[in-house]
């Protein structure tokens, strides 16, 4: 699997510095998830972080901080280390960020929203929207452009639109500029990761009052 | 009443205290010499600002893994007892070895005298970060009290074949600030996870090229262009998104995202070049 779309540099540097807010972030954890190049990013972003951080003019801490802080010590066990119980069905197709608030991906259910369109809504966080959202084989997504974002992760099969054609692992970023009628590869159920700040607007006012009615 | 110490005993006490004025004295003057050369080079690209802020750099630090391990072997526990903590200078080229195998120190023998070391270097570092973003110096107190504790909790979790020790304290700050300051969840992906897709194939001289990531990529941030260095700073330290800083400078959200891109790039590359 090679991955050929990322995300933008600065939504991977928004990660790492801690801007990004929840739904970016496990939209983005779960690319990372799939993609070694963008962990390499992150960890770069991160190691900036870390250099500015040890060259920060320090601020004395209060006297007693140290002898407080040690005697903290015996109360704070070790944290239990990584390993979660992770079921073996499924879980190879699940990243963990999404799982959290998922679960597996072959149990989700699913809203059906249009012939052979189906979604979840996952995270609302203010303007922002992370929804799961399937399409059968061969199915599309009717013609319409963002007022703001979009984040989309694939995450099985894939879909195809104006600007390219995109895989497991891929990530698309679309914006007011495009419009785009994204439509499932014929070999599969193609499920998406997406994340909007803004509400879809859709090209045929029918569809944008029945997409209005699900909350799209 | 005194007490009672046997001949031998006060011989070693004496021998190991010699040792150890001789070694203090070995490191300021080194260190002295390294702050002297570090402010030559500023000076020698013009930077008289910085030249006086390497030379200024307060001498006086701890040093980790002499007091952790040599003095535990040389005289035991009840000797640390004897030196306040940060009255040892470390040597900055060798820092990333010895905040390291501090981390390694606490997470396999859980040793206070690492522990106190990474606290009187991070903590008010961390405090400062903390600052940086907004939070005032009470609860920037208490979340980099919070940050040295989870330190503590978390040591083996640690890889120093993952990054170094300042940059895996700057996550554990940052995490800790999502979380208790915006009171957010911050989803992660994990290493451990069945669905992770692995590096196709891991170089070999990645772990030699993380030995120095501390250098490298100090190298590549001061390579940077003042603008640069201005939006990289601003991402770390404001917690604002890039279209809120391009507003604050004025500047078009295209121009901060291709300065992030292009500084992104250099530290990158710094991390990557095998030569």
């Amino acid at each position: 699997m090679t991955i050929m779309h990322h995300p933008s540099d600065d939504v991977l540097i928004a990660y790492a510095t801690g801007a990004s807010d929840e739904a970016v972030s496990l939209v983005i954890a779960t690319h990372l998830t799939l993609c070694p190049q963008c962990r390499r990013s992150v960890a770069a972003a991160e190691a900036a972080g870390g250099s500015l951080l040890s060259g920060l003019a320090p601020v004395s801490l209060g006297h007693d901080a140290l002898s407080s802080v040690l005697t903290r010590l015996d109360d704070a066990p070790a944290a239990a280390g990584t390993e979660t119980a992770f079921i073996a069905s499924d879980a190879a197709m699940t990243p963990e960020p999404l799982r959290h608030y998922a679960g597996e991906l072959g149990a989700v259910k699913w809203i059906s929203i249009a012939p052979g369109i189906s979604f979840r809504p996952l995270l609302k966080r203010g303007k922002m929207r992370v929804r799961l959202i399937r399409s059968a084989p061969g199915a599309g997504v009717a013609p319409h452009t963002h007022c703001g974002i979009e984040l989309t992760q694939v995450l099985t099969g894939g879909y195809s639109d104006v600007t390219g054609h995109y895989r497991r692992g891929d990530f698309q970023t679309t914006d007011a500029s495009i419009i785009h009628d994204p439509t499932a590869d014929d070999d599969g159920y193609c499920i998406n990761l997406a994340v909007t700040d803004a509400p879809l607007k859709f090209q045929n006012l029918g569809v944008g009052l029945l997409a209005k009615l699900f909350g799209f | 009443m005194a007490e009672f110490q046997p001949l031998s005993c006060k011989a070693w006490l004496f021998a190991t205290s010699l040792l150890e004025i001789w070694f203090t004295t070995y490191t300021s003057v080194v260190n002295t010499l390294d702050q002297m050369a570090k402010a030559m080079i500023w000076l020698a690209f013009g930077h008289v600002n910085m030249a006086m802020m390497a030379y200024a750099q307060p001498q006086v630090e701890p040093w980790p893994s002499l007091r952790s391990k040599r003095l535990r072997f040389v005289g035991g526990r009840m000797r640390h007892h004897l030196f306040q903590p940060g009255d040892m200078t470390p040597q900055k080229n060798t820092d990333r070895a010895q905040w390291n195998a501090c981390i390694s120190a606490i997470s396999q023998t859980r040793d206070r005298a690492a522990f106190e070391a990474l606290f009187m270097h991070f903590g008010p570092r961390v405090k400062a970060y903390l600052m940086r973003l907004g939070a005032n110096a009470g609860l920037a107190e208490d979340l980099a009290q919070e940050a040295m504790l989870t330190i503590w909790r978390k040591a083996h979790l640690f890889d120093a074949a993952k990054a170094s020790a300042g940059t895996w304290i700057f996550t554990i700050a940052r995490n800790l600030r999502i979380d208790s300051i915006r009171r957010e969840r911050r989803p992660e992906f994990n290493l451990q996870d069945p669905a992770l897709v692995p590096e196709p194939e891991t170089p070999p001289d990645m772990r030699l090229i993380k030995n120095d990531e501390e250098i490298r990529v100090r190298g590549a941030l001061s390579d940077l262009s003042p603008e640069q260095v201005q939006v990289v700073e601003m991402s770390f330290f404001s917690d604002k998104t890039h279209s809120v800083i391009a507003d604050e400078l004025g500047l078009p959200l295209g121009t901060v995202k291709s300065r992030l891109r292009l500084a992104m790039a250099r530290i990158r590359s710094s991390l990557e070049e095998t030569s």
